[in-house]
């Protein structure tokens, strides 16, 4: 195993089983309705590594499979068909390696701040728990804060105690799901700033194109369930003869689609 | 020690969200045993208003008894059944279930703790009551811990069928009704406030299955009676239903959540 690649997906399927109405008795026209269920492939056998110590970029629409590779990144679901790695283990194996952040969400609103930091990083384990938090807390702004009960904090001040929960035992790999949803620009210029400045692997999924541009040295790009393409963001962007993020997005897409229709 | 570590980080955040409002908190926990037992004294004395008249195990002198300990027993069974889909539902909308799910905490060691944090108030007003009875109703120390045992493995039994309740609310939600159909038969025929004798007898080959039924029975015996002939046979199919409905019930729990994952939110 590549000691450089942090997660390695390899041909990675996964669907959700919906029901669907269909008409019960279509000849005589009854409203009676049955439930059938029907597959929706989220992940259509997908192929992708993800390099350690890099900030990586998962770029794709929505419902295009971005939350669903985290979910089996994570071992939050099982995949139905193909491998994925986290350094060289399975998801489950490694909990203790891993932080996610969903939004503002993964705390609970009726604790304080201080309450749901000692918590989560009780449950990983944390040596020297107070100094880890009140450090936490400085480097996000958050110490004046830490003893008010979060139902009472803004969106912004939620995502950043969300970061520093799911950075609270200092993660090997840090998995960002939108990090800088409905936040001001001076937060999160500053949520930017932070993430630029920590040491792990990161992996973080955006609907705003500038920050993976500004942010991300690597790029994940995925449409419909299909990875398009990946790797570093200069080199990508040199394949598809392009200068910006947005650009090399539009560009796969289409690659793709064409690849598709020729085949 | 990680283990125990974990086990306790859960029940102190399982406590301190409880008491984040503790007039209601405390007011549900102590009342709901008394507000069925008082609903229930006006009944029966109704019912057994003439001497000698008697229903089954009740008769004018002992009802209150009964009743006070069946609905001690009703109010553990179904707190402690329905503790782990309450918190569950909530943990899921705030998608905390997540983020506990990818900790290195396991499934057991998040049972072990909801159960610490939010089921020791409920287990601790039933023994609470139970003492109290225990004052006014002659009883053998031995009686007495054995039913202390009882409404034990009551409460344990409801957390594990509880667990399914929870897997319904995280992976079925649409689907939790028919659990609720599910409890709402089993309460009917665990027979908490009602001698099995007022019961159709075509319904007591069933109601015999159920170990809520042979627990209460069991409780209610010692203190009216001081003894039960069907003491070892009871303890014995309390413990083998309590172990069932632990370690199924934590499977079915663990495999739905992976396999058809956290739906809903």
């Amino acid at each position: 195993m590549n000691s450089d690649v942090a997660i390695n997906a390899s041909d990675l399927y996964f669907y959700y089983v919906t029901p669907k109405k269909a008409p019960l008795f279509k000849s005589i026209k009854l409203p009676l309705k049955k439930m059938v269920l029907e597959k929706n492939v989220a992940l259509d056998h997908v192929n992708v590594q993800v390099r350690s110590r890099r900030i990586t970029a998962l770029l794709g629409r929505n419902g295009s499979g971005k939350t669903t590779l985290i979910k089996l990144i994570t071992g939050v679901r099982l995949p139905h068909g193909g491998n994925i790695s986290v350094f060289g283990l399975e998801p489950t194996q490694i909990r203790h390696r891993l932080g996610l952040c969903l939004g503002s969400t993964l705390i609970f609103h009726r604790l304080t701040a201080r309450e749901n930091l000692e918590y989560f990083g009780k449950l990983y384990g944390v040596h020297n728990l107070d100094n880890r938090i009140n450090e936490l807390a400085e480097m996000l702004e958050l110490s004046e804060h830490l003893e008010e009960i979060v139902e009472a904090f803004s969106f912004g001040m939620k995502a950043k105690l969300a970061i520093a929960r799911a950075l609270i035992h200092s993660p090997d790999l840090l998995i960002l799901d939108e990090p800088t949803l409905g936040i001001d620009l001076q937060l999160a210029t500053q949520i930017r700033k932070f993430i630029r400045s920590l040491k792990c692997t990161v992996l973080f999924t955006s609907h705003y194109m500038e920050e993976a541009e500004t942010l991300a040295d690597d790029l994940v790009l995925i449409d419909k369930g299909h990875v398009l393409d990946f790797g570093d963001k200069k080199s990508v962007q040199a394949k598809y003869g392009v200068t910006t993020v947005p650009e090399v997005f539009s560009a796969a897409v289409h690659s793709h689609r064409a690849l598709r229709a020729a085949s | 020690m990680k283990s125990m570590t974990r086990i306790i980080a859960i029940a102190t955040k399982e406590w301190r969200l409880n008491v984040r409002f503790p007039m209601e908190y405390f007011a549900n926990n102590l009342v709901s045993p008394l507000k069925a037992a008082i609903l229930m004294y006006f009944i029966y004395s109704g019912l057994l208003q003439r001497e000698n008249s008697s229903l089954g195990l009740l008769s004018r002198d002992n009802f209150s008894i009964f009743v006070i300990l069946g609905t001690t027993c009703h109010s553990l069974f179904t707190s402690s059944l329905f503790i782990f889909r309450q918190k569950l539902l909530n943990e899921k909308w705030w998608q905390t279930v997540t983020a506990t799910l990818i900790s290195p905490a396991s499934t057991f060691e998040m049972i072990i703790g909801f159960i610490i944090g939010s089921g020791t108030l409920n287990i601790a007003v039933a023994v609470t009551l139970f003492s109290i009875i225990a004052c006014f109703v002659p009883i053998h120390a031995e009686a007495f811990i054995i039913s202390i045992l009882v409404i034990l493995l009551l409460a344990i039994f409801g957390f594990g069928m509880g667990l399914i309740g929870a897997t319904f609310a995280l992976c079925w939600e649409g689907k939790s009704f028919l659990f609720d159909y599910a409890i709402q038969a089993i309460v009917f025929l665990s027979c908490f406030y009602y001698p099995i004798e007022t019961l159709p007898k075509v319904l007591h080959s069933g109601i015999e299955l159920l170990p809520t039924y042979h627990a209460v029975r069991l409780v209610q015996e010692l203190y009216l009676y001081g003894s039960s002939h069907n003491m070892m046979f009871a303890l014995t199919y309390l413990l083998f239903s309590c172990a069932v409905a632990i370690t199924l019930p934590t499977f079915i729990f663990e495999r739905s959540v992976k396999k058809y994952g956290i739906i809903g939110y």
